[in-house]
């Protein structure tokens, strides 16, 4: 008996340690034990009546995917969002996908309404796993609003009639990935490159699909052949991986000249310097790549890296500044909005540094910018305002909003 | 003379009675540990979560989650009590939501079938192999695992997802899916606690040679018992697409391991045998589930989480063992 | 004479199987595979996922499937690499290493209390493990610059290979230990009747692992140049090429050691994969091969097993019968 004693008082401490840590919560510096769940079952999507803070803007919550371990891809995009919700009086809440399928984006999006969360704000997990429609019934059902980022819906296709039709549906932000492909594609055909490998996510992702579009049209523009592609999992999401599908490509066709990295750069670019560097063939192949990676200063300085385009970090706080506009009674727009922003483009190791210094530090729209976007604070602002804000996105717009902070 | 001698004798039938009834009791507790676990859990997380744990929405969340992982331990039921596993659910699950997908879009009736045929064809090959081969059942699942996960792709005919027809989503609802669980506990209970193929499952788990020497068909009952898993896996694949609306490579992802888990967290031994009861599919999804949701409702750090997570679970694994060995009958 | 046979058998067994297979992709694509880099670099991708191999080897062969060992080389990576910030090749070393002697011990502790299955507990481990990764590694870089790359290169990579390789065959041919894993694998009860401590013995093949996950771990961070944190189940991944390949080389046990046989099925594999590579075939289908051949190998030789033992027990009853025959 006194076993069984120990051992319920082991699973109790294990609560109270983890009790401990929940309060210490960086993300949520204001806790939640206790709080008054601010109710929005069924209660027709009322917009939240929480306390309010000296701007005069109301306290929600808003439920977002847990970003898993950092990478230089998703980690700004959260840093702003972390900033941007401070700023606006918005409890931000992370909940994890247990699986990544539908099965676990669905259960983790019910674990958010279920929180009491007033908003959601998702990235392409609804697109990738085919879940648009049951996101829009289950926040429907709620009453709670939802926007997507990274997702591109087109008139036509299921996914835009099921955000259309739901009530609850704020915005959609999202990037011309078939550019961005392009881009990459099209730069290599410029440095003289005729055969072409490509490393990708798994085959069936639907930005991925975009991005092979993009590819293919950048092919047939400069005559390339695509001689094969990497898309195991197994090897794009491991570093070690990256060098092996590099070391593959090298031995099984000694006549490539380029490689475009459409996804998964975060885990193989390394790798795939790595074994370029190795074989001596960092002035043989070019090496093109989508998404930022934490040393593509260091990779465009050296030139084994050639060009990388991505700074997709912000299309999430153009929703973020809808939805809380919504949330304080004063909406940008009674549309649904479609916001199409822009990728940066680094073509030189100089633009990196530019990134570097004005880019990559997490806030790049401040507090107070953020601040000049809520028509409660701003009256003067509108959704006009913030197309524009949303067009001018560019290293250039970076920098001349930093210096004029300065 | 024999005054002196029988009051000493009462004593000690008095004190054996004692320690019976204190053992009894020992082993009511020892025996329903999962269960009391599950209890505690539940009662803590309502606390902590000022009770938001209880609400309608997240109890209704709740047993939405945990209905395919019942039922999956329902069907692994008869598997687990030989004391064997199927790791290749979750890849089986996948082939058949995205073949009955791709079916669903020409008919209805036909996608169903294809569906749960899929699966049950996976599962009678999986039977055969493990009844006449005889090759480590773990590796035997991870290797149908790879083989039919290969094939996920190309199956897909070179789309992301394949979407399921608005009628068939319609279906799914908190009532129907009560109903099916309750349908499902009742079939099970009866073939597995009281049918000859339920205490033929249980005998090959506790020996193998002493099944075959008391003259029970070891290969046809491990072969059903495949079968049973991989209808199950059909009738999984089926209610995903009804739930989730769409068919992807990713579909089932970690089902094998999860359904594992909840079996194991449920009280269900992994040797087989009489140790692996009904009650453990549900007990152990509860558990489960209760835990993801609680402790997020909690606002506990997701990195925390995990770790909490994990050490609760070797607890209640380790404790469960420990305690059903003090088990005296 | 007869020991030449036996080794030319050997040697042959060893062979046959990767050589086949690269036989069949020379005659698809000879441009890319006749060629010395071609060997080269399927061996050189092979060094590391070889000692991964091994080290789960011996608690495979005693019975102990471990999903968490991937897990703990991550973690202990991520540390190694944030260390080699400061301290070089030396912090990576230290960072790898310390985990796994951490991890190995505790889980061999546990091990002994629990005894139980150990693969339901070691998924616990892999969610710890993952949050506790992706916790140490924050906001780090998990990138390693090209000086701290030494041991993922030639002829660095070789020799860690190959002084592991022997490290596994000494413990395998010449220890008890070995051989006490293998009687566990045998029969937990004879074995243990027969004097085998069943908890120091999968204790000891539990921290082998641990150790031998966390070299495959440094080189594997060395040859890529990088690591990454892996929250949740993802980084399982890593570990079941690693299963195939032990249940490949215990499939060639008949005719060579483990050791060689491990390498002829992660070599195997890796032929797999570069032959699709360059068929252009869709890379997912390696896995269907490789499960493929993998169930069917271990079909084949289950009813070769099972057939030569009905022919003992034949020629016994009838030796038997023949007996009493006599005697009569």
């Amino acid at each position: 008996m006194k076993k069984l004693l120990a051992l319920l008082l082991a699973l109790v401490m294990v609560f109270s340690l983890a009790a401990c840590s929940g309060g210490n919560d960086a993300e949520e510096p204001s806790g939640n034990e206790g709080e008054e769940p601010s109710g929005n079952e069924g209660d027709g999507g009322e917009t939240p009546s929480g306390e309010t803070d000296e701007n005069g803007l109301v306290s929600w919550k808003l439920g977002m995917m847990d970003p898993g371990a950092w990478n230089a891809t998703s980690g700004p995009l959260y840093a702003q969002m972390e900033a941007a919700c401070e700023a606006l009086n918005v409890e931000l809440y992370y909940v994890v996908a247990q699986e990544n399928s539908a099965e676990g984006h669905i259960a983790a999006i019910q674990n958010m309404i279920g929180a009491d969360c007033d908003g959601i704000i998702l990235l392409n997990g609804p697109l990738v796993q085919g879940i648009v429609q049951q996101v829009a019934d289950m926040c429907d059902e709620a009453g709670v609003y939802w926007s997507l980022s990274w997702t591109k819906i087109e008139e036509g296709d299921g996914n835009y009639e099921a955000c259309m039709n739901s009530e609850y549906f704020v915005s959609t932000t999202y990037e011309d990935d078939v550019h961005s492909a392009n881009w990459c594609t099209n730069l290599l055909g410029e440095l003289g490159c005729t055969q072409l490998c490509e490393i990708g996510f798994a085959a069936g992702n639907a930005t991925g699909d975009m991005r092979d579009q993009g590819v293919q049209q950048g092919l047939e523009e400069y005559s390339m052949e695509l001689l094969a592609e990497e898309r195991d999992q197994t090897l794009t999401s491991t570093s070690d991986g990256g060098k092996t599908i590099m070391d593959r490509f090298i031995t099984s066709y000694p006549q490539m000249d380029g490689l475009v990295i459409a996804g998964m750069s975060q885990f193989v670019l390394s790798g795939v310097v790595s074994s370029l560097e190795e074989n001596n063939l960092q002035d043989d192949i070019q090496v093109t790549c989508i998404d930022f990676h934490e040393y593509q200063t260091q990779y465009l300085e050296s030139g084994v890296l050639d060009g990388i385009i991505g700074g997709h970090v912000v299309g999430t706080y153009y929703s973020l500044i809808l939805m809380a506009n919504l949330m304080n009674g004063t909406p940008l727009t009674e549309e649904k909005a479609l916001i199409e922003d822009n990728f940066i483009e680094l073509a030189s190791y100089e633009d990196a540094l530019i990134w570097d210094e004005y880019g990559n530090t997490g806030d790049i729209y401040t507090a107070e910018e953020t601040l000049n976007m809520m028509q409660k604070v701003n009256p003067d602002f509108t959704y006009e305002d913030l197309l524009a804000v949303v067009d001018a996105y560019s290293l250039d717009d970076i920098v001349t909003r930093a210096e004029a902070r300065a | 003379m024999s005054g002196k001698t029988s009051a000493p004798a009462a004593a000690r039938t008095k004190s054996q009675d004692a320690i019976s009834t204190a053992q009894k009791v020992k082993n009511i507790v020892f025996t329903n540990f999962p269960l009391i676990c599950l209890i505690v859990i539940i009662a803590f997380l309502g606390i902590v979560t000022s009770g938001s744990l209880f609400s309608s929405y997240n109890v209704q969340t709740i047993l939405n989650q945990m209905f395919l992982y019942v039922l999956g331990g329902f069907g692994c039921l008869f598997l687990f009590a030989q004391g064997g596993i199927d790791l290749s659910m979750a890849a089986n699950i996948g082939m058949a939501a995205i073949l009955g997908a791709r079916v669903l879009e020409v008919s209805i009736p036909l996608g169903i079938a294809v569906t749960i045929l899929t699966a049950t064809a996976v599962g009678v090959i999986m039977g055969l192999i493990y009844a006449y081969a005889k090759i480590p059942v773990f590796i035997q699942g991870l290797g149908m695992n790879f083989l039919i996960n290969g094939m996920l792709y190309p199956l897909c005919g070179g789309r992301a997802t394949i979407p399921v027809s608005r009628t068939l989503t319609a279906l799914q609802s908190s009532t129907t899916e009560i109903i099916i669980t309750v349908v499902a506990l009742a079939i099970v209970i009866l073939a597995y606690n009281y049918t000859k193929f339920g205490r033929e499952c249980r005998a090959i788990g506790a020996g193998e040679v002493a099944a075959v020497q008391s003259g029970i068909n070891v290969k046809r009952v491990k072969t059903m018992a495949f079968i049973i898993t991989g209808l199950t896996c059909g009738i999984v694949a089926l209610l995903t697409l009804i739930r989730t609306g769409s068919a992807s490579q990713t579909t089932g992802a970690n089902f094998n391991f999860n359904v594992m888990l909840s079996m194991i967290l449920g009280g269900a031994v992994m040797t087989g045998g009489t140790g692996v009861k009904v009650r453990n599919a549900i007990i152990g999804a509860a558990t489960l589930i209760v835990l993801q949701t609680g402790l997020g409702l909690w606002g506990m750090n997701t990195r925390i989480q995990e770790i909490v997570k994990g050490v609760l679970f070797i607890l209640m694994i380790v404790s469960t063992t420990k305690l059903e060995s003090k088990i005296v009958k | 004479m007869q020991k030449f046979k036996k080794l030319l058998t050997s040697i042959g067994m060893l062979v046959v199987i990767p050589a086949a297979v690269y036989a069949i992709f020379c005659i698809v694509r000879p441009d890319a595979f006749l060629t010395s880099g071609a060997v080269y670099s399927v061996f050189l991708q092979s060094c590391a996922a070889c000692v991964l191999a091994w080290g789960i080897s011996f608690s495979l062969t005693a019975g102990i499937t471990d999903f968490s060992v991937a897990a703990e080389r991550i973690l202990g990576t991520v540390l190694g690499v944030i260390l080699s910030r400061s301290m070089g090749i030396a912090g990576l070393v230290i960072g790898c290493l310390a985990v796994a002697i951490v991890c190995g011990v505790i889980k061999a502790i546990l091990n002994s209390m629990i005894k139980m299955s150990s693969m339901v507990i070691s998924i616990a481990y892999v969610y710890i493990l993952g949050a506790v990764g992706s916790i140490v590694q924050g906001t780090n870089s998990m990138i390693l610059t090209s000086d701290m790359c030494v041991l993922g290169k030639s002829p660095a990579i070789w020799i860690i290979t190959a002084v592991c390789g022997l490290i596994m065959f000494l413990l395998n041919h010449y220890s008890v230990f070995g051989a006490n894993c293998r009687a566990l694998g045998g029969s937990n009860k004879i074995a243990r009747e027969a004097g085998v401590s069943k908890g120091k013995t999968e204790g000891k093949a539990i921290i082998f692992a641990s150790i031998f996950a966390a070299i495959s771990g440094i080189m594997a961070t060395s040859y890529g140049a990088g690591t990454v944190a892996q929250t949740g189940l993802a980084s399982m991944s890593i570990i079941f090429p690693a299963i195939i390949g032990v249940n490949i080389g215990l499939l060639l046990t008949k005719w060579v050691d483990i050791t060689f046989g491990t390498i002829a099925g992660v070599v195997t594999m890796n032929i797999l994969g570069t032959g699709l590579t360059a068929m252009g075939v869709p890379a997912q289908l390696k896995d269907t091969f490789t499960g493929a051949f993998l169930l069917i190998l271990m079909c084949l030789s289950s009813f070769l097993s099972m057939k030569r033992a009905e022919k003992v027990r034949r020629q016994a009853s009838e030796l038997a019968a023949q007996a009493a025959g006599a005697a009569n």
